[in-house]
């Protein structure tokens, strides 16, 4: 074995991780080669140093301090805000919050659709209603409304149309505000 | 019977927060040794240990196997303290603390080596070589300090650097020479 060669399984010889024929064979070229020898002494000199306890330990109290410090920052941390989400939790969750708020903007425009269908349907299918012209439209109309047209509608379907209004809501009263004057007007 | 740590960081990853206190219990202090010898003082070993376990615990979906936590927390802890080591060098010299440290938490340079004899060479010998520690670069500073010092394999190493076997053999072999050096230095002085 030449010195270079041994030079270099010298590591792995003072970590006892060489394989046993390169061990003897080493092992021979040291009882021989005095600087190799003096080489593999200082390896295991150092090796021997410093596994010298390095570091003092600093006492049972900061050991229990400091683990109290990250449990605080980790556990206790992730109980008081439910849980610790990863990225795909926290997408997940938005994703859920985004789907909600659609669905309930739909249905509100679902609702406000079917309420103006609904509250001028009638005013189509009664051409009584727009026989009157402005004059149905009591809220914004500056003439009184003509009694002789009003007259078509009966007593009967216009408390319908009334109940139809608190069944739909406001966007249906808005729509039929007209025929509460009326209802009112056919009373005298 | 005492649970292995293959078993805790199963129950960890399972949800039970006292696998993970029982974790930290096992590994503060070897985080806190390897990161002293990095940093040389108590601050800065007391945060990267608080820092490593506050990212474990926030990474633990990434661990894909719980054979290798060993080699993941290590690899957390170091990379944080490199991270730290580089701030602190463009900030001023990093310097061995010796004092302004409560009581229970004193370190002292010449209780390090515990050699009963000739204890003022050992202490001198040991700042030398702490020095030259300094002088490695990060990763050769490391594989010393965790195989020579903290006693990991070179397979536990290569993982927590991502690395092959032989890339740390490498390491650890120039770390040594560089040390020796100094060693056959004093050595001289002292024939």
């Amino acid at each position: 074995m030449t010195c270079r060669f041994a030079l270099l399984l010298l590591d792995d010889y003072v970590d006892n991780e060489l394989a046993p024929k390169e061990r003897e064979a080493l092992k021979k070229h040291l009882e021989d080669c005095s600087s190799c020898r003096q080489e593999w002494e200082r390896t295991k000199y150092l090796k021997e140093l410093l596994k010298q306890k390095l570091v003092n330990d600093p006492g049972e109290d900061y050991w229990k301090e400091m683990t109290n410090i990250i449990l605080a920052r980790t556990i206790e941390t992730s109980s008081r805000e439910s849980v610790t989400l990863s990225f795909t939790e926290k997408a997940a969750m938005q994703r859920g919050a985004f789907i909600r708020s659609l669905v309930s903007a739909g249905v509100s425009v679902i609702i406000l659709v079917s309420a103006i269908i609904l509250g001028t349907a009638q005013k189509k299918s009664d051409p009584t209603i727009y026989a009157g012209g402005n004059r149905l439209f009591a809220a914004a109309s500056l003439k009184p409304p003509d009694k002789t047209v009003t007259t078509i509608i009966t007593k009967k379907e216009q408390i319908n149309q009334a109940q139809g209004m608190l069944l739909m809501g406001a966007p249906t009263f808005i729509g039929r505000f007209s025929t509460i004057f009326e209802f009112i007007n056919s009373g005298e | 019977m005492e649970k292995t740590i293959p078993e805790l960081v199963e129950s960890f990853l399972n949800g039970d927060e006292k696998a993970f206190a029982e974790l930290v219990k096992r590994y503060r202090k070897k985080i806190y040794s390897i990161a002293y010898q990095v940093l040389h003082n108590h601050l800065d070993a007391d945060e990267v240990v608080q820092e490593t376990f506050v990212r474990v615990y926030n990474k633990r979906q990434e661990l894909k196997d719980v054979k290798y936590f060993t080699s993941f927390i290590l690899r957390v802890a170091t990379n944080y303290a490199i991270d730290l080591l580089r701030k602190r060098k463009g900030q001023k010299k990093i310097t061995s603390d010796t004092a302004a440290l409560p009581g229970y938490i004193q370190l002292d340079l010449s209780q390090r080596v515990a050699t009963p004899s000739d204890n003022l060479e050992n202490k001198r010998l040991m700042e030398e070589i702490l020095r030259a520690f300094d002088e490695l670069p990060y990763k050769q500073r490391l594989t010393a300090i965790l195989h020579d010092i903290e006693g990991y394999s070179k397979a536990e190493i290569a993982k927590t650097f991502n690395c092959p076997e032989a890339t740390v053999r490498s390491n650890l072999h120039i770390a040594r020479k560089k040390l020796k050096k100094i060693l056959k230095q004093r050595l001289k002085q002292k024939e």
